[in-house]
């Protein structure tokens, strides 16, 4: 489904992601960790397509996302707060994703029902512009926003980050329903082992731009990780 | 203590993103400043030397007098929608062990910076040396100096409580400014003097010297008065203005159109909800309003070529102050843009639509300029076509130059966060072309067929407007990454 060829990064003559090749099948939980500088967000940026690869490209479902809209239509992503638009409620920001993304309006009245608890209370109905939520809402308000079309692809860039325990906990539940749900194709970064752990099937550790372990997850796939980090 | 408080006052100061911009920029802003204060410096010489001419039936002194505190409100209400409140720039102090009232003494102190204490100097120095060193003696002009001062002091502190007491409601400072123009207006047909009033407080500082302790008691006042309201309120949070539940306008008419009805829809929100965005619109009256200075003239009234200029700058207010800064506005979200939007040419259009529609509108509006002649309505409607048809693709192709973030939360006035070179050349081809046009039919004795040149040519624009969009995307698509880069550094 995502076809990674030969990309590269540099930013002034330093490589910043090397991967030479990466297929991601439909279906797939991806998991992607590292320390900070790894090249995490760098790929994620590449695979949306917002920033220019130095040599090679990514390609979703064969086409190269540097030259078609096509794979807009079935990804949905968060990567951090340049994807809010802070000025809108939160129910115009949906609102707006959902014209943008032909959603009829029953289709966001769903939404709006599955994602009650996750929200738990603090996001709709505020009368509050996005600009005027806590970090945590605002962060909340990004992933249900990628969600909101039902995509066939997902991306989020450290999802976990900023959430209270309780979302957390609902983030990685949701995750899992829709693992077993659907076919969605889901790319996650994350900071803590345990979380990417507990969602992702497959885990690739990056260090310096290049993939150096590549996982499917088994019962000692934690302890790997966790040997590998402190080492 | 306070060493280490101006130490880090003058890195702000140095540091402020406003000094981050090309040399190009700065040395521009440079130049418009420099010529902003010799016009004061000249100004104000000229006006106290030839005072005695301009005025040949009243005493001088008097009449100049009469003046200040028409000065002093002016600068009172200037300092209300410019000087900033020093309040915030507190917070990484308040946990430090430093006594509060030092603090607000030093935030007290800072606001003396402010440039505005510094232009009525500009106007009195030439006065004093012109009109007073000669005939009085130095404790009466040390006095008149003293008085000077100290009202400027008290104007910068009573701006600062006013602004802080009564909030950033713009309407109040309407109401200032209303009220300035009516007092103007009485004393001018003589009900009420204020000028007077305004000659009896600086002339007899000139007389009896004592009576700088009037200005020097209000100062006092105004200081601890400020100092009071501050040290009772040094918490950030009850200085910050309390939020209003949010205003929930949906423009219905606009869903029907689908994407780019969402995408009008969003950036009329954008510019009614942002600070900087929506202080561009005070400026709007003045572009509409910019016929009264020429049209009564004869002089320009002959002269079609500058009524084009006029024409073109009228019926295309926002055209000119949205499109400088197109994509720049949504530079806080444009990666949401980028991942959501698959189809660049109507997100194009939306722009465009707003654009091409506020030019209808501000042609309308401009219709009742026909008292000064049926041939200035035709110039205006030729314009409003050639702002119809040209100029929004002339913003659009440019709008790709566009790559600096914009800090939405910021008023406009003397604000340079987010300017470069692009806002500078944007309004070059938008007034050239029209000219242009117009030129060779001008010189060639026909000016009236430059005049329906101009309006063709829009029709044109109007006719082949998918391949002027194209243009535009194609160019989008290029320098996409390039933007979006730029628009991720924050400041």
């Amino acid at each position: 489904m995502i076809n990674t060829i030969n990309l590269t990064k540099e930013y002034n003559g330093q490589v910043v992601l090397n991967l030479p090749h990466l297929f991601i099948n439909k279906g797939e939980s991806f998991g992607l960790v590292g320390n900070n500088g790894a090249g995490k967000t760098t790929y994620f940026r590449l695979i949306l397509d917002l920033i220019r690869a130095t040599s090679g490209e990514v390609r979703i479902n064969n086409e190269d996302v540097a030259h078609s809209e096509n794979w807009k239509k079935i990804t949905g992503s968060f990567l951090d707060e340049n994807f809010l638009i802070d000025f809108l409620t939160p129910e115009e920001y949906f609102d707006f994703l959902a014209g943008v993304h032909h959603i009829s309006k029953g289709d966001l009245e769903n939404f709006y029902a599955e994602f009650e608890t996750f929200f738990n209370g603090e996001v709709l109905g505020k009368r509050k512009y996005i600009r005027d939520l806590s970090k945590g809402n605002q962060q909340k308000v990004g992933i249900a926003a990628a969600l909101l079309s039902k995509p066939e692809i997902l991306v989020l860039d450290e999802p976990f980050n900023g959430l209270d325990p309780t979302t957390q906990i609902r983030l990685i539940k949701l995750l899992n329903q829709l693992k077993e749900n659907s076919d969605i194709t889901m790319l996650i970064s994350s900071h803590d082992l345990n979380h990417i752990t507990d969602v992702c099937e497959r885990i690739v550790v990056l260090h310096e731009g290049k993939a150096i372990k590549d996982i499917r997850k088994s019962e000692n796939t934690l302890k790997e990780l966790e040997d590998y980090f402190a080492a | 203590m306070l060493k280490w408080f101006l130490r880090n006052e003058w890195r702000e100061m140095k540091r402020a993103s406003m000094w981050e911009q090309s040399l190009a920029i700065k040395i521009i802003v440079g130049i418009l400043f420099f010529f902003l204060f010799l016009e004061f410096v000249v100004g104000s010489i000229f006006f106290s030397d030839k005072l005695t001419k301009i005025f040949p039936d009243d005493d001088p002194v008097e009449k100049f007098n009469s003046f200040v505190l028409y000065g002093f409100a002016l600068g009172f209400l200037a300092r209300f929608f410019m000087q900033k409140v020093p309040v915030l720039s507190l917070q990484p102090y308040l946990h430090l062990p430093v006594k509060k009232s030092s603090l607000v003494h030093f935030v007290l102190g800072k606001s003396l910076s402010s440039f505005f204490n510094f232009i009525p100097f500009i106007v009195f120095i030439p006065f004093i040396i012109f009109q007073l060193a000669p005939w009085y003696s130095a404790i009466e002009i040390t006095a008149y100096v003293l008085s000077i001062l100290f009202t400027v002091l008290s104007v910068n502190f009573l701006s600062i409580l006013f602004k802080r007491s009564l909030s950033t409601n713009s309407w109040i400072s309407g109401v200032f400014a209303l009220l300035i123009i009516v007092l103007g207006v009485m004393d001018y047909y003589g009900f009420v003097s204020t000028g007077s009033f305004s000659t009896l407080i600086f002339t007899s500082v000139l007389n009896k010297p004592l009576v700088v302790l009037l200005p020097l008691a209000v100062l006092i006042i105004a200081y601890f008065a400020n100092y009071r309201s501050l040290i009772s309120k040094i918490y950030p949070e009850e200085n910050r203005k309390a939020k209003k539940g949010a205003a929930l306008t949906d423009i219905k008419y606009l869903k029907q159109f689908g994407m780019i009805g969402q995408l009008m829809q969003l950036e009329i929100k954008l510019f009614l909800r942002n600070k900087r965005p929506k202080s561009t619109l005070i400026f709007i009256p003045i572009f509409l309003l910019y016929g009264f200075f020429f049209y009564p003239q004869e002089v320009y009234r002959g002269m079609s070529g500058m009524l084009i200029f006029v024409g073109i700058f009228m019926t295309g207010p926002i055209l000119m102050m949205y499109g400088q800064y197109v994509l720049s506005w949504e530079s806080s979200y444009f990666d949401g843009i980028l991942t959501n939007i698959d189809d660049f040419n109507r997100y194009f259009r939306a722009k465009y639509n707003l654009m091409a529609g506020t030019t209808f509108v501000a042609f309308l509006v401009t219709i009742p300029y026909v008292y000064y002649g049926t041939h200035i309505l035709l110039i205006n409607l030729a314009c409003a076509i050639f702002n119809v048809g040209i100029s929004p693709y002339i913003v659009l192709f440019l709008s790709s130059n566009n790559k600096k973030r914009l800090d939405l939360s910021q008023g406009q006035a003397f604000n340079y966060q987010g300017v470069s070179g692009t806002q500078f050349i944007l309004s070059i081809p938008i007034f050239l072309t029209p000219m242009l046009i117009y030129l060779p039919f001008w010189a060639f004795g026909n000016p009236m067929a430059g005049i329906i040149a101009i309006g063709v040519t829009g029709l044109a624009g109007i006719g082949f407007n998918k391949v002027l969009m194209n243009l535009v995307v194609q160019r989008f698509e290029r320098r996409r990454y390039i933007i979006a880069e730029g628009f991720r550094k924050k400041f």
